[in-house]
């Protein structure tokens, strides 16, 4: 499961960025709002499963609770 | 605002550790912390309140985009070069810095106050989250004007969400400082997200074509902050009401040296220049946002003059917009409630912390019902720095000045009092010659300078006069007293 603490890193980093890039699209006219409110929903849903996974927990610590399990 | 209150990740919070000695070098945090700290404390329910009453209040473009500035300017500066000195040189909480020099009678005073304050702080932020409720359900929501509450529906929505917050803080906020922690980079990018899908709208909808930054903020000047009157029942807000308001919406925390218990576990006094993550990102950026959110609804409907972030979310950024309001609010009212429990169970030690929080999140869940203080939030801040704004200038002027006055300091520890009367003297009367001065209002010279924003200013160097004169006199009569003995 080592591969998990990176993997949720980027998925929050993507969410991170789509979260903000609907609204960017809807600015120069290429989302209309109701895209823009859905993609910052699923955005939104991917930030709040993934960052929990590694926020607030130190990497050694994270590792050393997934081994124990 | 400081609304204060998302708990650090790293920055340990006040009552954590290290309460009655200075903090150890081991202790000491990097610059980081704080400026991650300042950018989650900062970004608050109450925010989305204070944007749109700007608006509200008939702000000028240039007004509010300057005068923010330069008062997150001023208050930057007010952590770096008051706060922050203090608390890395004596490294010592708020709380048994004021010990040392007012005795614990006052401190239990302090307590109350600011216990007091922090339960309608966190009634705000229930209300914020409340607004939100009632996307879905529809129940009729307080207007700008209301200061009661107006529905049977709206109390029962403040009650239910109140009471969940109060239950949660009463067990202990630790999971929810965790979800605040998650949420505060997401709640940034939301925040923002708001203002560019809502200037978007504007323009569209106003059909003024807008190709440069000039157009720009020509639009800005002429359809999102227009200046002029304000809305009725507000009061007017210029240049320097802007200013002021940003630069003493947080007072009781720099000015008044809450953050004392923060920056001592700062390596350096500079790094209370992290606060401007903060201040930029939650009092800039944010407002601003807010703002263009409540402009719009202008635009669409002069009529519509509620201020109500949930819906005004809504309509920006659909459910994400409504999960942000929520997560804004509860996620600062929490720990508000959670300190103002901590504040008064210093006044009561003998009763649990689980009782005592619970009904301090019950006496916000009440006050969170009345719309007077969301809607009348601009002068309830105001009114809360000027409250314990008096007892940072004691401690600015015992630090730095009482020595070299030839004075004792901490003067309550020295003489074993349980009570300073100087520093008493110095708060009260500060207050009671500032409340004097608001009621009278004068017009100077076509301004007036004592409004609720600006009386903190002169009213700091009241409270430091009084403290120096009367610590002077208190002291030379205990040394008399001394002698005769």
């Amino acid at each position: 499961m080592n591969w998990l603490r990176p993997a949720s890193q980027l998925l929050s980093l993507l969410s991170f960025v789509g979260t903000i890039v609907p609204a960017v699209l809807y600015v120069y006219g290429l989302l209309n709002l109701d895209q823009t409110k859905s993609w910052t929903l699923v955005a939104t849903v991917v930030w709040f499963a993934a960052t929990p996974c590694w926020m607030d927990r130190p990497a050694e610590k994270a590792n050393a609770s997934k081994e124990m399990t | 605002m400081q609304s204060e209150m998302t708990p650090a990740k790293e920055v340990p919070q006040p009552g954590s550790e290290f309460e009655r000695e200075p903090v150890p070098r081991s202790a000491w945090l990097g610059f980081g912390s704080f400026v991650g700290m300042f950018a989650g404390e900062h970004t608050a329910g109450t925010e989305l309140m204070i944007g749109p009453l700007f608006v509200a209040a008939g702000v000028s473009a240039f007004d509010v985009v300057v005068g923010l500035l330069l008062g997150n300017i001023l208050a930057v500066l007010s952590w770096t070069l008051m706060t922050a000195p203090i608390a890395t040189r004596a490294r010592l909480t708020l709380y048994y810095q004021l010990e040392k020099i007012c005795g614990p009678a006052l401190v239990n005073c302090y307590n109350l106050a600011n216990g007091v304050m922090f339960c309608f702080l966190a009634g705000a932020m229930v209300t914020v989250s409340a607004t939100a409720v009632g996307v879905w359900i529809k129940f009729p929501m307080p207007g700008l004007g209301d200061l009661l509450p107006n529905s049977v529906g709206w109390v029962v929505t403040v009650a239910l969400v109140g009471l969940m917050i109060s239950v949660v803080a009463a067990f202990g906020y630790q999971t929810v400082a965790r979800v605040a922690n998650v949420a505060a980079p997401w709640m940034l990018l939301v925040f923002l997200a708001f203002g560019m899908i809502g200037l978007r709208q504007a323009i569209v909808e106003s059909k003024v074509p807008v190709a440069s930054l000039s157009d720009l903020w020509h639009f800005c000047c002429t359809y999102i902050w227009k200046g002029g009157d304000p809305l009725p029942g507000q009061i007017k807000f210029t240049f320097w009401h802007v200013t002021f308001f940003a630069w003493f919406c947080n007072m009781a925390v720099h000015i008044g040296m809450s953050d004392l218990s923060v920056f001592r576990f700062a390596r350096h006094s500079w790094y209370g220049v992290a606060s401007a993550s903060g201040m930029f990102l939650g009092h800039y950026m944010a407002w601003l946002c807010a703002s263009i959110l409540y402009a719009l609804q202008l635009h669409r409907n002069p009529h519509d003059i509620d201020v109500l972030p949930g819906p005004m979310a809504y309509q920006a950024c659909g459910l994400a917009g409504i999960i942000c309001v929520i997560m804004a609010g509860w996620t600062t009212a929490n720990p508000t409630i959670y300190r103002a429990g901590l504040a008064f169970q210093a006044i009561v030690p003998k009763v649990s912390r689980f009782k005592v929080t619970l009904a301090t999140g019950i006496l916000a869940t009440i006050a969170g019902a009345f719309p007077l203080v969301a809607m009348k939030l601009l002068q309830f801040v105001a009114l809360y720095g000027l409250i314990l704004m008096p007892m940072g200038a004691v401690i600015f002027v015992d630090f730095w000045l009482m020595r070299r006055l030839g004075l004792r300091e901490n003067y309550a520890e020295y003489s074993g009092r349980r009570w300073n009367s100087a520093a008493a003297i110095a708060w009260v009367a500060t207050l009671a010659i500032c409340v004097v001065l608001v009621c009278l209002d004068p017009v100077i010279a076509g301004i007036r300078p004592f409004q609720i924003y600006f009386v903190s200013l002169p009213g700091w160097f009241v409270a430091a006069a009084l403290y120096i004169v009367c610590s002077a006199v208190i002291q030379r009569q205990g040394i008399q007293r001394g002698n005769n003995s």
